[in-house]
């Protein structure tokens, strides 16, 4: 699974629990997984295979 | 008074009719008029940009003083209106919708409509996710969107970078105001410059960052 351009040993896993792995606030975050965003409210049940590739954006504060 | 003839002679002797055209034609929304929006509207307007769409639910207050357009004499101003009146002084003639509401996942692809391009301009992490993901998910609109932008840090850590076809994002990515606590106008308008040049370049059909 390549996340932000890495390469990571990863199995396949729900996306929620893989934000978890990576310690992102998943409020905070927009994921794309194979060139699709995936809507916040599908974290709990999208399947992310072992080779996709994912890119997280996490916001911080300010402005 | 600067007539308006006067004042588009003056831009396109600048810009070239084409490029003051391509601007005058467009439309910018801003998600947020506080550190970044503010700075992001007024320097659209000075280019001659066409028209805005501004969104914020907040009044000047003090404490925006230190790093946001406003002056001391709007403290008490709607966001929306302060921003109208700042606006005016440079640019008499530009077109500027605003909505002076909380901008949400429900009401943002409508208040958004008619916008070329998207600007996130908001100061809470979860507000910028909650506003990117609608904006890729439900428009086909190009969105430029901030992410560190506190501290003190170099200036040179700001860039602008093109996560995908419709997706930028301008800051150092990690300067959180919750662990520097700190916010200052010279780091949040390079922050600002930063979004509102891409803006400006998408108009243009410049689209690498």
């Amino acid at each position: 699974m390549k996340i932000n351009g890495k390469d990571y040993d990863y199995e396949a896993q729900i996306l929620l629990r893989l934000l978890e792995a990576v310690h992102v606030n998943c409020n905070r975050v927009v994921v794309e997984v194979d060139g699709v965003i995936v809507p916040k409210s599908d974290y709990e049940t999208y399947l992310v295979d072992k080779g996709a590739v994912v890119e997280i954006v996490a916001f911080v504060g300010g402005g | 008074m600067i007539t308006q003839a006067q004042f588009d002679a003056h831009l396109i002797e600048r810009h070239g009719a084409v490029m003051h055209g391509c601007l005058k034609n467009a439309t910018v929304g801003v998600a947020g008029i506080g550190g970044l929006g503010s700075h992001i509207a007024l320097s659209l307007a000075r280019a001659g940009l066409g028209r805005l769409i501004l969104v914020d639910f907040d009044v000047v207050d003090l404490s925006n003083i230190n790093r946001q357009a406003y002056t001391i004499k709007q403290i008490g101003q709607s966001k929306v209106e302060a921003i109208q009146a700042l606006i005016r002084d440079v640019n008499p003639y530009m077109d500027i919708e605003v909505h002076d509401v909380r901008v949400t996942r429900g009401n943002a692809c409508e208040i958004f409509r008619s916008a070329d391009v998207v600007v996130e301009a908001f100061d809470n992490p979860v507000s910028k996710a909650e506003l990117t993901e609608a904006i890729l998910l439900e428009t086909k609109k190009p969105l430029v969107a901030a992410s560190g932008v506190a501290g003190t840090d170099s200036s040179n850590l700001i860039a602008t970078r093109k996560v995908r076809h419709d997706f930028y994002l301008c800051g150092d990515g990690v300067s959180d105001i919750e662990t520097l606590g700190s916010l200052v106008a010279p780091r949040v308008m390079v922050a600002a410059g930063h979004q509102a040049n891409m803006a400006l370049r998408i108009i243009l059909g410049e689209m690498n960052a």
